[in-house]
């Protein structure tokens, strides 16, 4: 199914690029100059900020058009703190980086490689408490792009992989 | 779980604390309190061994089966 989804998309961009150059062709250059005026500062933008855990709301709100998301809610019936310093051993003894985390406001920020096909995503987690249940918020950002190829849900599905294997002490 | 950590117990018993134990075991504050909790999935033999080694006891002493 994800297979076919991909394939789909990269259908969509493949005749969206195609029509973006032709037309870009035909008007002498001005569009595609705009569109690097527009897209490449925002690129530059996001590298930048990425790396910035006040910038979560910005990287995770609905409204950014340009990052693709993958948002899930996780119970779990540890305390909060256990939580929170589970979730960052977790993620030290796997493929992720911790960058930046806030003990007080159960923040932490991650970003997962950078590879040829990829600039690597931010990886977004707070712990909140809601009565006797302790919730993780996860969600997998693309630094730049609307369509992640699948890659967030790979990143949650890692991520839930390794803290069950770290249950066995 | 009919299976019960009493590893809160054995440690109260020895005077000492949970990251005392972290060190002399070598396993995380993180990890013995999710097993102190009985919130593990499963312990394996060498952390058994070494908790049992550090505590001075046998590991029936950290375990312990209740019927239901």
């Amino acid at each position: 199914m994800r297979t076919l989804i991909n394939i789909s998309v990269a259908i969509i961009l493949f005749v969206v690029v195609y029509f973006l150059a032709f037309y870009a062709n035909s008007q002498s250059n001005i569009v595609s100059i705009l569109l690097i005026a527009i897209f490449f500062p925002l690129f530059l933008f996001n590298i930048v900020v990425r790396r910035i855990l006040w910038f979560r709301p910005y990287f995770i709100s609905k409204f950014n058009l340009l990052t693709g998301k993958f948002k899930i809610d996780n119970e779990y019936d540890f305390g909060k703190g256990i939580l929170f310093h589970k979730i960052i051993e977790v993620l030290r003894n796997s493929k992720y980086k911790v960058v930046k985390y806030d003990e007080e406001k159960a923040l932490i920020l991650a970003t997962s490689r950078m590879s040829w096909m990829s600039w690597g995503e931010n990886i977004y987690i707070k712990i909140d408490e809601s009565g006797e249940k302790v919730i993780m918020n996860f969600c997998s950002t693309t630094l730049f792009g609307i369509y992640s190829w699948g890659r967030n849900e790979d990143n949650y599905y890692n991520l839930i992989n390794s803290f069950d294997e770290s249950l066995i002490i | 779980m009919p299976i019960i950590v009493n590893l809160d117990v054995v440690l109260a018993k020895r005077k000492m604390k949970l990251m005392d134990l972290s060190l002399l075991v070598g396993v995380s504050t993180v990890n013995l309190s999710i097993l102190k909790q009985g919130k593990g999935k499963a312990i394996r033999f060498s952390t058994l061994e070494a908790i049992c080694k550090a505590l001075e006891c046998q590991p029936g002493d950290i375990l312990e089966y209740v019927g239901e």
